[in-house]
């Protein structure tokens, strides 16, 4: 019944035909009439008796003899620039206009105002638009236009060092919330003419501004027009996040790993961007999504591109080992100690046997308990205020761990086994939980058919990857021979990566011209030095 | 028409020959215990041997560039003819994937889990097998180069956790055995591990190499399943000697025989590791041909709507195979052998000449 | 039926399949338990045996209550009697609450009265039986199979345990003294030749017993016909090879010096002569001098000669005593049968089934070549320093 009344509701939504739901109002095609009080009225009865809608009239011309109104939502836009630029010059101004056949809409805009960015529009649905969004809206009597003046101006937060990603070596700036400060931080660090950043708005009641980003000629167009096409048919009423976003494109919803890259740091979009990638910047987040994405670049991380070759390539090395830690140790443990103690070392046997004796319940149970108290004590930690979350996590993990070990609950190398997979599986922060998931799978195919058991949760895992598609490009492709090899499992050093991902880009696929070692040491160069000392 | 139009490069063709033998190259009891200590000889003897058949698949590749073996019968023998030819096929491919499974089911039935029914080992194996059959030949050969590179790295380490037990007196005295047993081995090791690299002529057409390359990754695919197999066989009679023969899966147990320290050893695992996920390559390859085939006979749009069919017939077909072990070991060693000739050998190579004197060729239609 | 529905139905189908069918093999690690010994002894009925289990006791420590760790035995046995070891098995397994595991077996152990009526019969099983392993030690208990499993060991728990550690450890010096399951079941397959299996005694003092090997159990076909002392054993283990490291001390009339031979190169090459087989030894090895008492009033060169001669005699008394005491027993511990059939298939083929009429008549040549090669800290000696400082 569940299953049916949920699969016709998916059906239902596939077929769904696009809605027209550009109506905020229904009259919002409207277009402005002549007379000002009409408009006003129409105004206020679109955006209701809010408070913050603030309407300014005002009379200008040598007599006074005309007037006009401003439109804003007080709190979106800048008072300081209204009255300096808008008010100011059009009130102070003493040049003769006698009728309104000499004064024109663009007459006014090009000669009077002095605000940088001005539109012109006769819609009501393009004026609330612009009101809503942070826009003044000036209306006269007697034009049935209206100028949309950007004064946009809100409280936002400072570019700060991101949260999740913080570096030791490398940039330190992080998205913030709004758009434009996001795509200024991208502009500065991509300073190619070929960087486009295409707006859309999503949402017809957040109408939240989104961004894509892409170079042209690196970016494929398909992937470009795919992105649009998923985007454009997004059809919900908030958008509130890119989160929002995200499970509205992906390409495999019921997969457990996600398709859509995020972060939160400007240079690894811009680096992501510069492969090839297309970047999502939604208003109101500061993580920017990317597509493609491959599994791989769960474990990139910004730094490995900051120090030096060998040691990226060894942490990377290690942060895929610690995604079978995180994911098969456990697992592996019970199938070990419940189907398979032939292959437990004889002196490691009598250790383990030990502890489990006396212990009451069998081993999934064990291991459940311990992993699921985890992810308790997780979600508890993230929650509190990060003061109590310490003091929270020490009761939890070491009172609480130690208790149940002495207890006699849970045995000891159960309780070592679980922690050792827990902090593995904080290494690879965009996999974690597609980590909990599996691990939890595999504990219960380990639990039922052994290792035999993990070795069909390994090998469905690999087939699940192998059928992934990201944006077209195959999800999980770093265990073919191609170029790709040289930043998937190690990194080279930077000079040697001539190409771009081959997958992915389009026609730049070139970085650079040739592979160019680093200078050596030169004679020339030492020349010169010991020249410089000699003198 | 084209089922699949999935594409393989070149390098993936390769590793996935390669893949194809290395998963043959666990289960060698039924011919060491034929040719003993001189099974490597015979081995390489074999793998001369199966160069031929390389040969004549190689040859039909390049004069059918676009073209599987089904649709090769078709052109060359015509309709009818052509039909028999591919039914025949059918047989041949299910009974491969029945008895790999067979194979994979019996070692883990064994030596894993005894009390465990095989049929819930078949069904939850053959369960993953058909979700890559279904995604087509990309996701089934994708992983051929990770396990070929897994497969290679735990032999080559294995040959040297090992050193300690080799014992190279072990491989005397040579050549003392008759005559024929040679040539039955020889026999054994060119068509059961070798010959059936035949299957690939049923991806042909996704395979993204140009004409005059194919020999050359297909000989190199070949050449290092081969030598894996040849350095399994040396690595296991170095190591057990004139006991190899006594064993079913000789592999599984110079593995148990490896031990680091006093208490580190029991590298069995490694051995059940591999086998199993090279067994989920090549099963998932033969039922992926299968499917192809019975698809392209009966002309589907697709061959995904009856992957779970075939499936549960194959999973059906390898539990009623063969009573017991003995009796899979006496059919491997003295009547298999001489069926699969007749798939491996002669109807290519009926097909290659019948082809050749009629002048027929796909690559010149195409052009 | 759509297609998500079916992917929904498909997967409860998997998970039914993984929960209702799984878990025939689980134990959970206290429902076994772990078989540390095997011991097989004769029964008062011929067709019986006596079958021994050593099993480790393992006590559960609740928490952190470790003191209480190490009183009492950490083992326990279990007899039973019956006409095969699996069955045996079977009947013990009804005694205890636990099911029985022999995967982690260390030692096999043959009570020597079984070892005297024959032991083939009851190998199949430890070959056959998954849970056995081929890298298993084989012993031949001095007294009783039983005896072995009971004793204790002085810092192990386990005796079986134990025994195994030492024998590894021994077997890194002298491989002889090891016998892997693998390489009694390749001897035995080899018809011709006479497995060894190394000996174990108890020796019973001041009520603790205490087990140590004594020497090597000589089998001819499947049956204990006689034993190398551990004097012996040298001998063989020279001509065996594969020993890194041997303590050997020569007494001479002109005084006693403790040396050790190592670098051994050895090459035994069956060969036929004029009066039939024969095999010849080339043997090579370094002399490093560990300790030298008397040699009063002689010069180094002629000391060095004189210990030369003297091992060289006194390996080669060793060999051959060994050698002898194997044809008067007419059993080819050496595994010479075998080289013989490797090198000379063709001939061999003939000869195979007179082998126990041509092996006492069989002959060996002997070359030996020892080099002096360390002498220590020191190149001379506290007796003789000024008086070669003089004569130079």
């Amino acid at each position: 019944m569940v299953f049916r009344y949920i699969s016709r509701k998916i059906v239902s939504a596939q077929n769904r035909n696009k809605v027209n739901h550009d109506a905020i109002l229904e009259n919002g095609g409207l277009a402005i009439s002549k007379n000002l009080e009409e408009n006003l009225d129409f105004i206020k009865s679109a955006i209701g008796e809010s408070q913050d809608l603030k309407i300014h009239e005002f009379a200008f011309g040598e007599h006074n003899q005309f007037s006009g109104a401003l439109v804003y939502i007080d709190g979106l836009v800048n008072t300081i620039q209204i009255t300096e630029s808008i008010l100011k010059p059009i009130v102070s101004n003493r040049k003769k206009y006698k009728s309104l056949e000499e004064l024109t809409i663009s007459e006014i805009r090009r000669s009077i105002l002095c605000s940088g960015s001005v539109t012109e529009s006769n819609l009501f649905s393009q004026i609330l638009d612009g009101c809503l969004s942070g826009s003044t809206v000036m209306l006269l009597d007697g034009f049935s236009k209206g100028l949309i003046i950007n004064t946009e101006m809100w409280e936002k937060r400072d570019v700060t060092e991101p949260q999740t990603e913080t570096v030791i070596r490398g940039p330190r700036e992080g998205f913030t919330e709004n758009l434009r400060t996001n795509t200024t931080l991208l502009r500065r660090r991509i300073k190619s003419p070929k960087l486009r950043m295409d707006h859309m708005t999503i949402g017809h009641k957040t109408a939240t501004n989104v961004c894509i980003a892409y170079i042209e000629g690196v970016a494929r167009p398909e992937i470009i027009e795919l992105l649009r096409t998923r985007l454009d048919s997004i059809d919900v009423d908030a958008v509130l996040d890119s989160g929002y976003i995200e499970e509205y494109i992906e390409e495999s919803p019921f997969s457990i790993f996600s398709t859509v890259g995020y972060s939160e740091k400007p240079d690894v979009i811009a680096s992501k961007i510069l492969e090839g990638r297309i970047a999502i910047i939604s208003d109101g987040s500061p993580f920017v999504l990317t597509v493609p994405m491959l599994f791989i670049e769960s474990f990139q991380t910004a730094e490995d591109y900051y120090v030096r070759a060998f040691y990226a390539s060894i942490t990377r090395l290690m942060r895929i080992f610690c995604f079978f830690i995180a994911v098969f140790v456990v697992p592996i443990f019970i199938a070990l100690s419940t189907y398979h103690q032939e292959l437990i070392p004889t002196t490691l046997l009598f250790t383990v046997a030990t502890a489990r004796e006396g212990t009451p319940f069998p081993a999934l149970f064990e291991a459940l308990v311990l992993v699921i108290s985890f992810e308790i004590l997780r979600e508890a930690g993230l929650r509190l205020p990060r003061a109590v979350g310490q003091a929270m996590s020490i009761v939890g993990a070491l009172i609480v761990g130690d208790a149940a070990v002495s207890a006699g609950l849970v045995g000891a190398p159960m309780v070592i086994v679980v922690a050792i997979t827990a902090v593995a599986g904080f290494i690879i922060p965009s996999q974690t939980d597609s980590i909990s998931m599996l691990r939890i799978i595999m504990m219960i195919l380990a639990a039922f058919l052994g290792g035999f058991g993990i070795a069909i949760g390994f090998l469905g895992m690999l087939v699940q990857l192998a059928t992934m598609t990201s944006f077209g490009v195959p999800y999980f492709g770093a265990v073919m021979f191609s170029r790709d090899q040289q930043d998937s499992f190690i990194r080279m050093p930077l000079w040697i990566m001539e190409k771009r991902p081959k997958n992915i880009v389009y026609k730049d696929k070139q970085r650079k011209e040739v592979i160019i070692p680093p200078v050596k040491s030169d004679e020339n160069v030492k020349q010169k030095g010991q020249d410089n000392f000699d003198e | 028409m084209k089922i699949d139009n999935g594409k393989i490069s070149a390098s993936q063709f390769m590793f996935a020959v390669a893949c194809f033998i290395q998963a043959s190259t666990l289960l060698t009891a039924f011919f060491i215990s034929v040719t003993k200590q001189d099974s490597w000889i015979v081995s390489i003897f074999g793998f001369l041997i199966g160069m031929i058949f390389l040969w004549i698949y190689t040859a039909l590749m390049k004069n059918f560039p676009n073209k599987n073996l089904v649709e090769i019968n078709d052109l060359v023998f015509g309709p009818v003819i052509g039909k028999i030819f591919s039914f025949i096929y059918i047989y041949f491919f299910l009974t491969l994937s029945a008895l790999n499974l067979k194979d994979m089911g019996d070692f883990v039935g064994i030596a894993i889990m005894p009390d465990t029914p095989t049929i819930v080992i078949l069904v939850s194996f053959m369960c993953i097998c058909a979700w890559a059959v279904r995604g087509g030949i990309e996701i089934v050969t994708r992983y051929s180069l990770f396990f070929t590179f897994t497969t290679s790295f735990i032999i080559i380490v294995t040959f040297f956790l090992a050193f300690n037990d080799i014992d190279f007196n072990n491989f005397l005295p040579i050549f003392n055995q008759p005559f024929m047993k040679y040539l039955q081995g020889t026999h054994i090791i060119s068509t059961i591990p070798f010959g059936e690299i035949v299957v690939f002529l049923m991806v042909t057409p996704n395979i993204e190499i140009p004409k005059n390359k194919i020999g050359k990754y297909f000989t190199l695919g070949f050449a290092i399943g081969g030598i894996s197999l040849i350095l399994i066989i040396l690595r296991d009679i170095a190591v057990l000697g004139n006991v190899i023969t006594l064993f079913t899966f000789p592999s599984f147990e110079t593995l148990r025989m490896i031990r680091l320290s006093s208490t580190l050893g029991r590298m069995e695992v490694l051995f059940a590791v591999i086998l199993i996920t090279l067994m989920f390559f090549k099963i998932s390859f033969l039922y992926y041909v299968s499917v192809l085939v019975i698809s392209q006979i009966f002309k589907l749009n697709s061959h995904k709507n009856i992957v779970i069919g075939v499936g549960i017939i194959i999973i059906i077909y390898s539990t009623n195979l063969y009573y017991s072990m003995i009796q899979h070991m006496e059919h491997g060693s003295n009547i298999t052998p001489f069926q699969w000739l007749i798939y491996e050998f002669l109807l290519p190579l009926i097909t290659l000449t019948v082809a050749k004197i009629r002048k027929i060729s796909s690559s010149e239609e195409g052009n | 039926m759509n297609k998500y529905n079916r992917r929904i139905y498909l997967i409860i189908i998997l998970i039914i399949n993984f929960i209702l069918t799984g878990c025939w093999d689980n134990n959970e690690l206290d429902t076994i338990s772990i078989v540390t010994g095997l011991g097989i002894d004769a029964a008062e009925n011929d067709d019986e045996i006596d079958l021994t289990l050593q099993v480790s006791k393992i006590k559960g420590t609740t928490g952190y209550e470790k003191g209480a760790v190490g009183q009492g035995s950490s083992f326990f046995v279990m007899e039973a009697t019956d006409s095969g070891i699996l069955s045996g098995i079977d009947k013990l397994e009804k005694q205890i609450p636990r099911s029985i595991f022999l995967h982690h077996n260390q030692v096999i152990i043959f009570g020597k009265e079984q070892a005297k009526k024959g032991i083939k019969k009851y190998m199949d099983v430890f070959i056959r039986e998954h849970q056995m392993r081929m890298e298993t030690w084989v012993l031949i208990s001095d007294s009783t199979a039983k005896d072995i499993l009971t004793a204790t060991m002085e810092q192990e728990e386990n005796s079986a345990i134990g025994l195994s550690k030492m024998i590894y450890s021994e077997s890194r010096d002298y491989e002889v003294l090891s016998t892997k399951l693998i390489d009694l079941t390749s001897k035995m397959m080899e018809k011709t030749t006479s497995p060894v299996i190394p000996i174990v005694t108890v020796n019973s003092e001041n009520g603790n017993s205490e087990a140590e090997i004594s020497g090597l159990a000589i089998l001819k076909e499947d049956k204990y016909i006689g034993e190398l002392d551990l004097e012996r054993v040298r001998g063989y283990s020279w001509i065996m090879g594969n020993c890194r490291e041997i303590p050997f001390n020569i007494k001479t009339e002109h005084g006693y010096a403790d040396t050790s031979i190592s670098n051994i190169k050895l090459k035994n090459k069956p060969k036929f002569g004029a009066d039939g087989p024969f095999i010849s030894i080339d043997f090579k090895g370094d002399v490093s001098i560990r300790e030298i008492q008397g040699f009063e009033d002689m010069k180094t060169n002629e000391i060095f000669a004189i210990l030369q001669r003297s091992c060289v005699e006194q390996l080669k008394k060793e060999i051959l005593d060994c050698f002898n005491y194997s044809k008067n027993l007419n059993a080819d511990i050496y595994g010479f049968g075998t080289e013989f059939y490797r090198k000379y298939p063709k001939n061999f083929e003939k000869l195979r089934e007179y082998w126990d009429e041509i092996y006492p008549e069989l002959d060996m040549e002997i070359d030996i070549n020892l080099e002096i090669t360390d002498t220590g800290k020191v190149l001379n000696s506290l007796y003789m320093e000024e008086k070669t400082d003089e004569n130079r």
